[in-house]
Formats: structure tokens, C-alpha cells, sequence
């Protein structure tokens, strides 16, 4: 299968009795975890820009988050700044931790699964990261970012860098599906309930024939095809 | 994966506010509705404290409570007790408790010097 390093993901775990109920509040899907559950989510400014890209699951008594954002930094203290009292811990773990990318047409549908020291977690059923302790040897990776990016225009994935940006809300880069539209009140929620609404400044993802293409209009060139942002639900 | 609970992984430093003495005030309306709530006990106290969350990124917490095990300072205002928790005391400091009487939107109100933005339900503030 395709395996491509993955070093722009950073990897935090969250400890302590409020852990769930805290991201709850400041991202944008339902945090309420089923057996054995991928919840993928986005957590947003005041002003709904997105501060980074969280895949979430439970390991124990602790929650991990898969975290992709352009500034680490900024998304972890601003974090810490809504903990306020309540009893929640933030380590990071980037550095124990090698991540991997696995994409292919036929990938395992098992959410969560662990195998030699290695976690596996599937997104929407789509893709793979595999994360594995940096004592152990790295995997061979037998495949590059351009092969990855001709893979998600077939499949019209958004991805940090290309569709997704700190610039932009989830309904501006393809992320609708990590907006929970019933949840009641997160940060970003006016805006992003305001913009579904009225149906204004929503974007779309498409795949589209480059020979089809105006100048800049793509978000991810690929070969033939390329992902285009359009304006409309 | 290695969680780093076997060896030191790197917790990320909380960052403790800075604690600061409250000040606040209660309006005649928002006393009269806690005379009503209270009564004549006055055992039980206030709680007004936030939470992260809400459209604007904090929300207020109001809560009738006798006691509390949260780490709180106990102001005495009109004879009511209004207990702040020390954590958020940095974002309450100046705030006005107020209540409006209107059958929609009504209730208690927090008027806060510290928010730059609230949200259109008044709950949360940035």
C-alpha cells in the first residue's frame, strides 16, 4: 500500500476528568465518542478561521488528537488558555512518535486498531495514519506528496496547504463535515450558522478537468484533474 | 504509539492566569431575583464562574450552590455571598450582574469591561 511520511502532524494527549466535555466546547463537530471511534473536527477562532485540524480517539483513559495546523504553537496556547479550572491535561508527543500517511483504494474500514507497538486509525474510511514509537525502525515509505495529492483529487480531500488554511472557516476549504450542525454552542458557531443560513460565502470541493481550468482557480493541481474550490452548497 | 505515559513525554505547560481580586456589582433587579431565589437562606452563595466554549470562545456559569471544592474567592455583596473562582477571576474582575425581565432573552445578564465581543445570546464573550 502507499505509505508516505507524515511529519507536519503533530500528536497531543489530553488527560483529566473534563478532557471531552472541553474540546467539546471549542470545536466545531459533536465530541461524543462511540466504541472505538474516529472523530475528526476542527477547532475555530472566535471568528471561525480555523486554528487546526483535530482526528480524535480514545487510548485508555486518555484522548489523542491527531493535530495538522499551520502553527502548533498558536493552536496549543490558545488551548491552554480555555482551560481555566478545569481538569484537563495537554502533553505532546510528536517527538515519541513517527506518523505515517496510508492511502489506497482499499483500506481497512476498523476505525482503531494496534499491531506491533503500531495504532492505526482510519479517517471517514478513506485513509490511514499509523503511528509508531521513534525507538522503533522507520517504515519504508514507497511514495511522495505528488502521488498523495493525485489520490485525494480522486477522492476531493481537503488538505492543509492546499484547500485548508488558518485564513479560512470549514464551509470555505470542503471541511462541512466536521461542522456538527445540531450541537448547540462552539466558538465560530454564530458565524458558521449565519453563513449555512443565508447560504452566503459557502464553498464547495470539486474535482475538475485541468484542460476545463481558469488561471489559479485550483486549490491541488494534479496531472489531468484538479481540486477547485467553488462558490455555492 | 508511545503515549509517553512509560517515560517523560513533554507535557505542555499549563499556563496558570493570573489571579486577581474581583470587584463586582449586583443591580436592584438582579437582587430582587436573587431575594427571590435565596429567600431568607443565606447559606447558600452564587457561584459565578466561566467555562471555555460558547460562539465566542468563553461562557458564563451561573450556580447556586452551599459550597464548592473549586478554588474560589468569597465576596459579601448586599448580603449575598458570591463566590468567583480564582482561575477565571482574571476574566470576571469589573463585571455587572444584571437581570432583565423579558419573556424572551431574559434572565440573568453578565456586563463585562474584560469582553471585546459577545455572542447574540449574551452567554459567551471573547
Amino acid at each position: 500500500m502507499p505509505r508516505m511520511a507524515y511529519d507536519d502532524a503533530h500528536i497531543i494527549i489530553l488527560t483529566g476528568k473534563d478532557r471531552v466535555r472541553f474540546l467539546d466546547g471549542l470545536s466545531s463537530n459533536k465530541i461524543d465518542f462511540q466504541d472505538n471511534q474516529v472523530i475528526s473536527t476542527c477547532i475555530l477562532s472566535n471568528k471561525a478561521k480555523i486554528l487546526g485540524q483535530l482526528h480524535l480517539f480514545n487510548l485508555n483513559e486518555m484522548l489523542v488528537g491527531i493535530t495538522i495546523t499551520d502553527d502548533f504553537v498558536k493552536l496549543v496556547d490558545y488551548l491552554n488558555m480555555k482551560i481555566l479550572g478545569q481538569d484537563v491535561g495537554i502533553n505532546d508527543v510528536t517527538k515519541l512518535n513517527y506518523v505515517d500517511l496510508i492511502f489506497d483504494e482499499e483500506i481497512s474500514n476498523v476505525e482503531i486498531s494496534s499491531k506491533d507497538g503500531c495504532t492505526i486509525v482510519t479517517i471517514e474510511g478513506k485513509y490511514q495514519f499509523e503511528m509508531y514509537s521513534t525507538k522503533l525502525e522507520r517504515r519504508p515509505c514507497n511514495t511522495n506528496l505528488e502521488a498523495f495529492n493525485e489520490w485525494r483529487i480522486k477522492h476531493i480531500i481537503p488538505w492543509y496547504g492546499f484547500e485548508i488554511s488558518s485564513k479560512k472557516n470549514p464551509y470555505q476549504c470542503g471541511l462541512n463535515s466536521q461542522v456538527h450542525e445540531n450541537k448547540g454552542c462552539f466558538t465560530g458557531q454564530e458565524i458558521l450558522t449565519r453563513m449555512r443560513t443565508r447560504g452566503k460565502g459557502i464553498y464547495r470541493l470539486t474535482c475538475m478537468e485541468n484542460d476545463s481550468l481558469k488561471p489559479d482557480e485550483a486549490s491541488t493541481h494534479g496531472k489531468a484533474k484538479s481540486l477547485v474550490l467553488k462558490r455555492g452548497q | 504509539m508511545d503515549c509517553g505515559t512509560c517515560e517523560t513525554a513533554s507535557p505542555v505547560l499549563i499556563q496558570k492566569p493570573e489571579v486577581v481580586e474581583v470587584n463586582l456589582t449586583i443591580t436592584d433587579n438582579a437582587q430582587s431575583m436573587l431575594e427571590q431565589a435565596f429567600g431568607d437562606d443565606r447559606s447558600m452563595a452564587l457561584l459565578v464562574g466561566v467555562l471555555s466554549g460558547g460562539c465566542s470562545g468563553y461562557m458564563y456559569d451561573l450556580q447556586i450552590v452551599e459550597t464548592t471544592d473549586i478554588d474560589c474567592q468569597e465576596l459579601s455583596i448586599s448580603g449575598f455571598r458570591i463566590l468567583v473562582p480564582n482561575s477565571s477571576s482574571h476574566l470576571l474582575n469589573g463585571i455587572e450582574i444584571d437581570y432583565e425581565d423579558r419573556l424572551m432573552g431574559g434572565g440573568f445578564k453578565i456586563n463585562n469591561p474584560n469582553a471585546k465581543s459577545s455572542c447574540g445570546c449574551g452567554e459567551s464573550f471573547a
